[in-house]
């Protein structure tokens, strides 16, 4: 698609002339909009990939403050990355809309409550410490939900009704060694750094756990870096580069320390395909700075979600022996985001497990980082778009490999929502899962 | 291209205007911001591009019936749109025309099994009719390559064909029934949800499909549902030269084998795909057919047998034959990723639609290499080899001034080349804007004419997307009362765009 | 005076005779019969007029392209002559075109393909292969006003300008006095066959052809009648390729087994069979006797006849299109009074009633073909009026008037 973005604004901003070259590839033949979330709720141009790619050709084009309506638009993009799956012409959205987010986070000012409650999500969600303390006023605020709406509202729905687990001592600085074989040490097949995550050492200590035993019981060292931390993502989803760049600098600085180190690092793996996604972004998030550019390029080469790695080095035989029927949602972080759609349902078949595909797939499930928190409205609908979904497969167990969408969902699931590594940790000699034990699993 | 001049008189009533539509619809469903304007601009075909006057978004045929009354009362001009894929400019806005987007109405009614009927919303998009229906063993046949998105009312209004027409027909072959709303808010039922629904009537549901949001705004469509078939396999046969590509398709015909789908593809098409699909094709291969056969497993074990023979005798040089549905997929990929790797090839690129007598393909191919010389643009070619629907791209770069001119002439050059061929101008994209001043190469000023007394008889005012498909506005009135004999002009007076 | 009674006929050879003779009926407002060789001369409503205009003279095939699939012929070509120059090539028309000649006491040899598509009458593979329209590709007629115009053209896909084509197949020549077609052609099967089986109850047969017809099977025929013997069956017709026609036929026999009694006829019996079906012959219907088709969801077949029989409104019938179709014979004692009767008992079935043949006067009074809605007709009417303003293509034969 032609645009006339002025010549002054493409010399002035790399990101820009980027801008300009992705809309270039779009011929608006509206593949896109079979795929997206908001189309399918707001059936409206505006809310389409192809309806944003046009208010941002327009937001560059006349430059300065962009309008209300072009930021409402673009603020309800879940940045679930269907459409750039799906595109015909390779149209890459992802980057689109994140420099576009950024051109408005620094040309327009939000009213100031909006401000507020992004700055404080911004500032909570990397923060383990805070966050399990916002956790519990959020406890003392519930029972005044009545009186809030929106976002406000969303937030205190979303704080857990049962007790947060107690941090776990896997998420502090370590190295793991393989798990010896008939008393004896073995020789590490390979040695990976373990990205423990900010939400997910709060609110589900256990994937962390089980990662860890199943990277062991396959001969891996996993080293969880001194320095690493939040990904960086939340920040980057609201367009906020200054808050997030130093968090991404920050775990570059200390993979590389490893990886550069007397030990190495085969691969950094990751068990949140949220997070994944922002880590395998982070070359191109930093490709003008000539400081940071290779750097970060390497980290994002050497990233792997947990089951992408597994593929590669082979799942054991399964011990346990389940036959359960597992429904597998695969996050669009994941599918879309990182293009991951076999490995994980391969190797949960592998090890033993019937596995059945959500109808309607492709659809987000509101979660999208913070957007359950910033878009309510929409996020519940296609929560419970999605919750139907995955009912009408009649599975006795979900599965899914990214903590955002366990939490926007297992709650009302009907049926026990587990992470991916859980599964593969049980049925190759690990504990039972804690969300499954002692339940009563739906009949065959 | 040109349009009917806007009135300023009706573009200066649109906060009213908005007003009152905002009272049938809904508040949230009336779009008159500039901003949320600005992305309806155009539909397939950037290269046109006009700003809506409002853009309205009904939830029900009663709403679209109280817009259509309301804006006839008004003299409003109505643009209808589904999803806006449109490849001829059909949904392209008027200034002083309210776009009416039918996304909203989006459901599946009912799905009757025994009698293979579904009943459906315009709004659905095709693929969601063989989504709702797959777990019965049935589907929708007609499957345009937009089916993702197109809606079955876009469909509807340009009777879309696809890669399995050459079968199993297109979009008009499998209606049975349609609820439509007139211009002046009319609501009228044609046929209904049986095969034979429609006997003894004038066949006006015909006449309605393929009519590009000229005469009715479609509001609810019956399809017949089919059993999806046993098996299907594919055959890619190579060979050394376009010609003997272009015979081997009248020759499979000929022997009394019709193919679920006959696509060609020219060298220039295979070398941009084989970047995408990381695989070389052949130095020798010229022209590719990929020929898809279906049936149960028997039937289509017999049909490869003779098509291959047929392919062989013509000069076939490589044959590939899918054995599992994992090989026809990666087979097909190639033509699924055709137009998108084309386009990697250059800025931009313009394709059109002009069908032809299958025997006069090498003809018009031939002819298509000296215009492309001619105008100095490069062009490859891909299309339904076996519908003799042609689909040239034509490569250019939007941003060079005069590029887009030269690619339209190059485009027109080449429509009137298939007329000449005893073909017609358009397949499946339809008229729209894009083929519009063409249609005096295809027919009199007596055939036009014939079809604007049609228009009349649905839309006497003119006001349902006018500017599309004639060169000429409606002047019903006056058809009505001058009658001058054979051949002469009547209405030399009338503007042309 | 009606149609049956005209006295003056005129039979044009060339398109341009049709076009004088239609503008000096024109300036004179003179209504015209318009039909073929009149072989279906009692179907539609009777119409007004003292002068025939005849168009079975045109009746050259302008060319005929097999690798193309597509032949063009004027419209007085006769259906046999067609069938007969497509054999030669192994194609066919595949909408079936019934003549009905036994019905009408006319010979059916003289049968046009103007007729066959002005009637857009289909024949019993009509649930494989479509109706008339969908053959239709291009046309070229006379207007009410003697200007010839074509539409369409010769593409299997065409999208050029409103599909005229399928507006003028089943107007009767309400719309226009055609005078050339150009028609889509198939390949014919190289394959036949018929399997007889024993009829069991309505709602039991609707829902076996409901069973068949959900296998991709290449079946061309689902019919229900009684035979020449009294003996109450169904047909089912195969047709494809020869190795594919013996493998459905293996999986029809798994599915048809349990009935027993089945008898299988080959190609020639099985073609002979089903030109017979197409012409209504196993209704067997007396000179008296009023003929009717009723076209209906499978599924409401059952009780309609149930119910049509118990009023005395069906003597004799047979089913085709799977269920889809009643033929049905109504005895000539009290015409009036029963086709209301049965008019009535189809419209609350959602069914649509055609006469096929009855006395004019009670085709006059109540119209061959069923009502449509007030909105339906005042369209069709304008319709009508955009391609004959002064009313004198066979005014009235598709619609009462008042």
């Amino acid at each position: 698609m032609l645009s006339h973005i002025p010549q002054a604004a493409l010399d002035a901003d790399p990101n820009v002339q980027l801008a300009k070259d992705i809309i270039g590839n779009c011929v608006h033949c509206g593949v896109c909009l079979s795929r997206c979330p908001t189309y399918a709720v707001k059936h409206e141009e505006n809310d389409s990939p192809r309806g944003r790619i046009f208010l941002m050709k327009d937001m560059y084009e006349k430059g300065g403050v962009p309008d209300a309506k072009t930021v409402e638009h673009l603020d309800r993009c879940l940045t679930c990355l269907a459409c750039e799956a799906i595109c015909p012409s390779g149209v890459e959205y992802s980057k689109l809309i994140a420099h576009g987010r950024e051109y408005v986070e620094e040309h327009y000012k939000r009213p100031l409550f909006q401000r507020a409650v992004r700055e404080l999500l911004v500032r909570l969600i990397p923060n383990a410490r805070l966050f399990r303390l916002a956790i519990f006023g959020g406890r003392m605020g519930r029972p005044f939900r009545g009186l809030f709406s929106g976002t406000m509202r969303a937030m205190l729905d979303m704080v857990p009704t049962t007790p947060l687990p107690a941090p776990s001592p896997v998420d502090r600085p370590q190295t793991f060694l393989p798990e010896p074989e008939g008393g004896k040490a073995v020789k590490p097949r390979k040695r990976v750094a373990l990205l423990n995550g900010c939400v997910q050492t709060v609110l589900d200590t256990a994937i962390n756990e089980a990662t860890i035993r199943l990277l062991r019981r396959h001969g891996v060292e996993v080293v969880v870096a001194a320095g690493s931390g939040c990904c960086g993502a939340p920040a980057e989803h609201m367009g906020d580069e200054a808050q997030a760049l130093p968090l991404v600098k920050a775990n570059i600085d200390a993979w590389l320390r490893e990886a550069d180190g007397p030990n190495g690092l085969d691969a950094i793996v990751i068990n949140t395909s949220g997070c994944g996604t922002s880590i395998k972004a982070y070359g191109h998030a930093l490709r003008l700075d000539p400081a940071w550019a290779d750097k970060a390029a390497r980290v994002s080469a050497m990233a792997r979600d947990i089951t992408e790695f597994l593929v590669e080095i082979g799942l054991q035989k399964p011990t346990t022996p389940t036959g359960l029927r597992v429904v597998y949602h695969s996050a669009c972080s994941m599918q879309h985001g990182q293009r991951i759609v076999n490995q994980p349902k391969d190797l949960l078949r592998e090890a033993g497990f019937t596995v059945l595909d959500v109808p309607e797939g492709y659809l987000c499930c509101g979660s999208a980082g913070t957007y359950n928190l910033l878009q309510p409205d929409i996020a519940n609908e296609l929560k419970a778009r999605k919750l139907k979904n995955i009912r009408s497969v009649h599975a006795q167990i979900a599965a899914s490999g990214n903590i955002g969408c366990m939490t926007q969902l297992a709650g009302e699931a009907g049926l026990p929502f587990v992470h991916t590594v859980e599964l593969l940790d049980w049925a190759t000699g690990g504990p039972e899962p804690a969300a499954i034990k002692g339940q009563k699993l739906a009949a065959e | 291209m040109q349009m009917p001049e806007p009135s300023q008189a009706i573009i200066s009533q649109r906060d009213a205007l908005a007003q009152g539509l905002r009272q049938i619809v809904g508040k949230d469903w009336v779009i008159s911001d500039d901003a949320q304007r600005r992305p309806y601009q155009c539909d397939g075909i950037t290269a046109y591009m006009a700003m809506p006057l409002l853009v309205v978004l009904p939830g029900c045929a009663d709403e679209v019936q109280a817009v259509l009354r309301f804006c006839n009362e008004k003299g409003v001009k109505i643009v209808p749109r589904g999803s806006g894929t449109s490849l001829s400019g059909g949904a392209l806005p008027l200034e002083d025309g309210v776009l009416l987007v039918t996304s909203r109405l989006c459901n599946v009614l009912a799905v009757d099994e025994h009698n293979r009927v579904a009943r459906v919303q315009p709004g659905v998009p095709n693929i969601k009719i063989t989504e709702a229906v797959s777990h019965l063993g049935l589907c929708y046949m007609p499957d345009p390559s937009s089916q993702l998105i197109s809606t079955i009312g876009g469909n509807v209004a340009e009777n879309a064909g696809g890669v399995h027409c050459l079968k199993y027909g297109v979009t008009a072959n499998h209606i049975l029934g349609m609820q439509a709303v007139l211009m002046t808010g009319e609501m009228v039922e044609l046929g209904g949800a049986y095969l034979g629904a429609a006997e003894g009537e004038l066949d006006l549901m015909g006449v309605l499909t393929g009519s590009e949001g000229l005469l009715a705004v479609v509001t609810e469509i019956a399809v017949r549902l089919e059993p999806v078939p046993e098996v299907a396999r594919v055959i890619s046969m190579s060979f050394p030269s376009v010609e003997e590509a272009c015979a081997c398709v009248g020759a499979i015909i000929g022997v009394g084998v019709i193919p679920a789908g006959l696509e060609f593809m020219d060298r220039k098409v295979l070398d941009a795909v084989s970047v995408l699909i990381k695989e070389k094709f052949d130095d020798r291969t010229a022209a590719l057919l990929l020929c898809e056969l279906d049936g149960t497993a028997v039937e289509v074990d017999a049909l490869v047998g003779v098509v291959s023979d047929v392919a062989r005798a013509q000069g076939a040089i490589e044959l590939k034959v899918s054995t599992t549905e994992e090989e026809r997929q990666r087979i097909w990929s190639s033509r699924k990723l055709a137009f998108s790797a084309i386009g990697k090839l250059c800025p931009d690129y313009y394709c059109t639609d002009g069908t032809i007598p299958r025997n006069k393909l090498p003809e018009v191919l031939n002819k298509m290499a000296d215009m492309s010389k001619k105008y100095g643009l490069d062009y490859a070619n891909c299309f339904h080899a076996g519908d003799g629907n042609l689909h040239p791209i034509i490569m250019y770069d939007a941003a060079k001034p005069g590029d887009l001119e030269k690619a339209e002439e190059f485009g027109a050059d080449v429509l009137i080349a298939c007329v000449d061929a005893g073909g017609v101008l358009s397949g499946e994209h339809g008229i729209g804007v894009e083929k519009r001043d063409l249609m005096t190469h295809q027919f009199t000023e007596i055939d036009l004419q014939q079809q604007q007394m049609v228009k009349c008889a649905f839309d006497p005012k003119d006001l349902l997307n006018p500017g599309k498909m004639f060169p000429t506005l409606c002047r019903c009135a006056e058809f009505g009362r001058m009658h001058v004999h054979n051949g002469n002009l009547r209405f030399a007076d009338i503007p042309r765009f | 005076m009606t149609d049956t009674q005209t006295i003056a006929s005129m039979r044009p050879a060339t398109t341009q005779d049709v076009a004088d003779i239609l503008m000096d009926a024109a300036s004179k407002g003179e209504p015209l019969v318009v039909r073929g060789n009149g072989t279906r001369v009692g179907l539609g409503n009777p119409v007004a007029a003292t002068r025939v205009l005849e168009l079975g003279g045109l009746d050259q095939i302008d060319f005929y392209d097999p690798d193309d699939l597509v032949i063009r012929a004027g419209v007085g070509a006769t259906l046999d002559n067609l069938e007969q120059v497509l054999a030669e090539k192994g194609q066919y028309l595949p909408f079936e075109p019934p003549r009905y000649a036994g019905l009408y006491g006319t010979n059916g040899a003289r049968s046009t393909l103007g007729g066959a598509v002005s009637t857009a009458l289909s024949g019993p593979r009509r649930i494989l292969t479509g109706a008339v329209r969908d053959f239709v590709l291009g046309v070229e007629g006379v207007n009410g006003q003697g200007d010839v115009f074509k539409a369409g053209g010769r593409t299997m896909k065409n999208v050029t300008g409103y599909d005229i084509s399928k507006l003028v197949t089943g107007a009767n020549g309400t719309l226009a006095a055609l005078t050339m077609l150009t028609i889509k052609v198939l390949p014919a099967p190289r394959a036949e066959v018929t399997l007889v089986l024993p009829a069991a109850t309505l709602e039991e047969d609707v829902a076996l052809f409901a069973r068949m017809r959900a296998l991709p099977l290449g079946i061309g025929g689902l019919v229900r009648r009684v035979n020449a013997a009294g003996v109450c069956e169904v047909l089912v017709r195969v047709e494809g390729t020869v190795p594919g026609v013996a493998g459905n036929q293996q999986v029809l026999n798994g599915l048809l087994g349990a009935r027993g009694g089945m008898v299988v006829l080959e190609q020639a019996q099985s073609h002979a069979l089903w030109a017979g079906v197409r012409e209504l012959d196993c209704l067997n219907a007396k000179p008296d006797e009023l003929v009717w088709r009723v076209n209906l969801p499978a599924t409401t077949m059952p009780t309609f006849v149930e119910q049509a029989r118990k009023a005395g409104c069906i003597n004799r019938f047979f089913v085709d299109w799977a269920g889809g179709v009643v033929f049905s014979t109504m005895r000539g004692v009290q015409p009036e009074v029963d086709t209301l009767r049965y008019r009535k008992m189809a419209e609350k079935a959602g069914a649509r009633a055609t006469i096929l043949r009855a006395p004019d006067a009670v085709r006059a009074q109540f119209g061959a073909f069923p009502p449509v809605s007030a909105g339906v007709a005042a369209l069709a009417a304008r319709t009508r009026t955009a391609f004959d303003p002064a009313g004198i293509l066979n005014p009235g034969r598709m619609t009462v008037q008042a």
